[in-house]
């Protein structure tokens, strides 16, 4: 059994005009010293997946259907005072980096010992040391715990909320375009970092991104998302080099090229509004493959050459 | 203090100001005051009043300047509100007073919030050091203490509606231009401004074909502001004898039952409490139109927070 | 350091604004209509024999060139000359030290307390947006805040001093009142409260609304969503990574509305006759006694320039980045 297990989880929006499900059916595992890789445009529903197994979508989204299981025991049952005292404590999130996730107010050190002091009974000094620890295993120097977030630059404040998420020991973390604003380089540095921590500490990390080669490169596992569904998932490297649904296909191909022509191959047509997702397939208006199946009956996950895809191309 | 109060502190607004910029056009504002019911309810008050204002002559059972009964008479038929100190109807001298008191609140909101369109616009729009001086001056005039000064002024050129408008709507423009300016520049950056300096287009064209336009919401909202102050603090200064004895406004009214001791007697009754609650609703008009003005227009605002999840 | 360098231009700009109260004071008096000596001294001066009018004209200077007049009013303040009362027969500085006291007793702890509850409620109804607390609480506050202060203290005179008779009609302090003794103490209480809560109840709405929608703005930012992803309670979601981001356009709140408290002072004393800068104003405005007003002016400038650096002084305090920032 997973350390994280989602079943059938189905996530919605309720605004005046209709329900809009954010999240349709998803079924997604994460193993302990595994990092799997969740890949889709912005309104694909990866990032209310991330909440949603926080329990934190915010309303008017509700979680609608299924379930989420930690380590075996049911994450929707939880009373709310129960699942709030596992956040942070069993499930650490990090946000995107472009995003002003740190208390401005408050000094490094103060926050990282604010999560300390939520989730375990060290002493002042004990406190003192941790934080300390954590700042070193995410490679930032000491005296960066006095330090306030608008002293910092971007890489080293994703790093400090790396070390914030990791102090009280979680076995799962959930990471919502980690390195998303950060440059190359600085990008780079920080998924080594992350991935050395999955393997030193035995972590569960759940990782959300746009960027397919991106999660190919860094991943276990990969999964892509359209409008709210999983369309297609398998071993992370594979899925880039050998991607069966159009969809996967095509952000496989728009990776931006370090030489050669820099202009992406874009995929055509629009994110969809999921307010009215197209009947049949959600992706056939921007398929290049579509044929009138497509349009009728929405495709089933199955499983085909390791790979588990949801295309009718791939059906027969 | 409210009135002196009722408005929020002058805060960098240019987030604000960006958004309503975006939005447009003054229809857009109207839209935004009939969808919010506290927009709808702010309206409705002062169409009323406005109405009672300009109907005052039909409306009013007497010529509130005419002694018509014996001083202090209590309501009763003839009167329903009774009479004043000399004798004049209670009833005619409230909606005669609504002419006074609005009148001279929209017309120092006008005069305050044509100042601030004009300062606000070109220190938004211009940079350098005369931007920044004015601006400069804007935080020294929005620091000093506005009723006390007022009250200087206005005793020093005599009480009357004209001193009034001019010393109120003088000092008012502060806090409205600091508003201006922020939406001006935020709006400034504009592809199409650009574009238009670019080719060559006169600032005066510019500001008025393209900037203007875009931040007519803001000025609407600083108006609405501007007039729920402006008729507090000529309340304020007519309640301490500085209103124009002959043409009488609601605080003009206060000010002589105050003189007269009402509330110590059962005048306060019909005497003190009509013409309080006539500010009151008035300045409630305009605060909850301001109020829908203010929450239509911040994203912020409108977005929920993180504390509720499910 | 940067908190000096921030602190030194706010200093500045206030000697900007006490400048300018000053020329405003003297020139205001000067393009008067009317006889320019009745400006100056207020009208009781001008109901003096004409030898001393001329003799207050030669001693003023007013027949000397308006710069010289200015270097000699402006010497004069510099050693804490404020002027001569006609009307009281009285230096205005005399006057106003005497009344000062009362008012700062009156509006130091009202506008501190205006300042608490208005902060306290604001960031309940935010935390509990659109529920009836919230909007009862916003609906009380806009009515609040639409009540002219002297409305509302007139009508709390009439309920609780002339109609309940819980509280005295006119709040003036008797002289003697012996402010060591329990009883002394709560005669003073007894008399300051009605004046106290009318400045209070007016003076709250602006901080209510304000920390509301700052709040509000705040609690949808993403370092809230970080504490409640790092397991922080409601409470602490609330004041550590809501309320304290949020304070710091309340500060300045502070500041600038001390003028309008000063503001409501002159009213609110008006109605209950209390013997502080307020009453002294309205009775400065009746008898035109305009150095009196003139000097109420000042002094009111300066108590709001104190309030504005008080503000200013604990920014740094709220927002580290305004003390590393500039």
């Amino acid at each position: 059994m997973a350390l994280l297990e989602l079943r059938d989880l189905h996530v919605s929006y309720s605004t005046p005009d209709a329900e809009v499900g954010a999240v349709v059916g998803v079924d997604l595992d994460v193993d302990t010293g595994e990092v799997v890789g969740v890949v889709g445009e912005s309104g694909s529903g990866k990032t209310t997946l991330i909440l949603a197994a926080l329990r934190l979508v915010p309303l008017p989204g509700r979680i609608v259907k299924g379930s989420i299981s930690l380590g075996g025991g049911d994450l929707r049952g939880l009373s709310p005072a129960r699942m709030r005292t596992l956040r942070g404590k069993d499930i650490a999130y990090v946000p995107q980096a472009a995003m002003n996730s740190m208390n401005p107010v408050m000094t490094v050190g103060a926050q990282i010992t604010e999560s300390l002091d939520l989730h375990t009974d060290l002493n002042g000094r004990q406190t003192t040391a941790r934080v300390a620890e954590v700042l070193e295993m995410v490679e930032l120097e000491g005296k960066i715990a006095r330090r306030y977030p608008h002293q910092l630059s971007g890489g080293m404040r994703q790093r400090a909320i790396i070390a914030m998420a990791l102090a009280p020991n979680p076995q799962l973390v959930l990471a919502d375009e980690p390195t998303s604003g950060l440059d190359v380089l600085v990008r780079v540095q920080l998924l080594r970092l992350l991935r050395r921590l999955v393997d030193e500490l035995g972590l569960a990390l759940l990782m959300v991104s746009h960027d397919l080669p991106l999660v190919a490169r860094w991943c276990d596992r990969a999964v892509v998302m359209y409008a709210g569904r999983i369309v297609e998932e398998g071993p992370a490297p594979e899925l880039l080099t050998n991607p069966l649904h159009p969809y996967a296909w095509a952000l496989a191909r728009s990776l931006p090229r370090l030489h050669g022509e820099d202009d992406l191959e874009r995929i055509p047509g629009e994110v969809p509004d999921l307010s009215r997702v197209p009947v049949g397939c959600p992706f056939n208006p921007r398929c290049i493959h579509a044929f009138d199946l497509c349009r009728e009956r929405a495709p089933q996950l199955i499983s085909v050459g390791g790979h588990n895809v949801a295309c009718h191309l791939h059906a027969g | 203090m409210t009135p002196l109060v009722g408005s929020p502190p002058i805060i960098e607004d240019s987030e604000l100001a960006a958004t309503s910029a975006r939005r447009g056009t003054a229809q857009a504002v109207f839209r935004l005051i009939r969808g919010s019911r506290p927009g709808l309810a702010g309206l409705f008050i002062l169409t009323l009043f406005g109405l009672a204002a300009i109907a005052a002559p039909v409306l009013a059972p007497y010529d509130p300047k005419d002694q018509v009964a014996a001083p202090f008479s209590s309501p009763g038929g003839d009167h329903l509100l009774g009479t004043n100190d000399i004798g004049q109807d209670i009833l005619s001298e409230l909606i005669f007073g609504a002419r006074i008191s609005l009148g001279v609140a929209l017309l120092v909101a006008t005069l305050a919030t044509i100042l601030a369109g004009i300062v606000g616009l070109i220190a938004g729009y211009f940079h350098g050091w005369v931007a920044s001086g004015v601006m400069r001056f804007v935080d020294v005039v929005l620091v000093l203490p506005f009723l006390p000064l007022m009250l200087v002024v206005a005793t020093v050129f005599g009480p009357g509606v004209r001193t009034q408008i001019l010393v109120i709507g003088l000092l008012l423009w502060a806090r409205p231009a600091r508003v201006v300016r922020a939406a001006t520049l935020a709006v400034r950056t504009a592809g199409h401004i650009e574009a238009a300096v670019w080719m060559g287009a006169t600032a005066p064209y510019i500001l008025r074909r393209h900037v203007l336009p875009r931040i007519t919401p803001v000025i609407i909202a600083e108006f609405v502001r501007a007039a729920n102050i402006a008729i507090l603090i000529e309340a304020a200064l007519a309640f301490l004898g500085l209103g124009d004895p002959v043409a009488k406004s609601w605080g003009t009214m206060l000010h002589y039952a105050q003189a007269r001791a009402a509330f110590l007697t059962g005048a306060w009754l019909y005497w003190v409490l009509p013409a309080g609650l006539c500010i009151t609703a008035v300045v409630l008009g305009f605060a909850l139109l301001g109020f829908a003005l203010e929450q239509g227009s911040d994203p912020r605002l409108r977005k929920r927070g993180w504390l509720g999840t499910a | 350091m940067v908190t000096g360098r921030y602190v030194a231009g706010r200093v500045a700009q206030y000697a900007l604004v006490l400048l300018l109260a000053l020329i405003l004071n003297f020139i205001i008096p000067r393009v008067a209509p009317g006889d320019p000596l009745e400006g100056i001294v207020g009208e009781s001066g001008a109901l003096l024999p004409v030898e001393e009018q001329r003799a207050i004209i030669t001693r003023l200077g007013l027949d000397q060139p308006l710069t010289v007049q200015f270097g000699r009013y402006a010497r004069g303040l510099i050693q804490g000359d404020l002027g001569y009362s006609y009307n009281k027969g009285q230096p205005v500085r005399e006057v106003i030290g005497d009344r000062l006291p009362f008012t700062l007793l009156l509006l130091g702890p009202a506008a501190v307390l205006s300042a608490v509850l208005g902060v306290m409620l604001g960031m309940r109804a935010a935390w509990r947006r659109g529920s009836a607390t919230d909007i009862g609480l916003l609906g009380l506050v806009l009515g609040l805040d639409a009540l002219p202060p002297f409305f509302l203290g007139t009508m709390l005179l009439v309920g609780f001093a002339v109609r309940l008779d819980l509280f005295p009609v006119v709040s003036s302090i008797p002289v003697g009142i012996g402010l060591l003794s329990l009883e002394g103490l709560g005669e003073l209480v007894h008399r300051l409260a009605l004046p106290f809560a009318t400045l209070t109840l007016s003076g709250l709405g602006p901080y209510f609304l304000l920390t509301r929608s700052s709040m509000l703005g705040t609690l949808g930012e993403d370092h809230v969503l970080m504490a409640r992803a790092k397991g922080c309670p409601a409470k602490q979601v609330v004041y550590r990574h809501g309320l304290r981001p949020a304070l710091l356009p309340v500060a300045t709140l502070f500041g600038l509305s001390m003028g309008f408290i000063l503001g409501g002072s002159v009213v609110v004393e008006t109605v209950f006759s209390y013997p502080g800068l307020g009453r002294l104003t309205y009775d400065a405005v009746l008898a035109r006694d305009f150095p009196m007003l003139q000097g109420v002016f000042l002094v009111f400038t300066i108590a709001v320039i104190g309030a504005n650096l008080l503000a200013d002084l604990t920014h740094p305090l709220l927002d580290p980045r305004v003390r590393s920032a500039r």
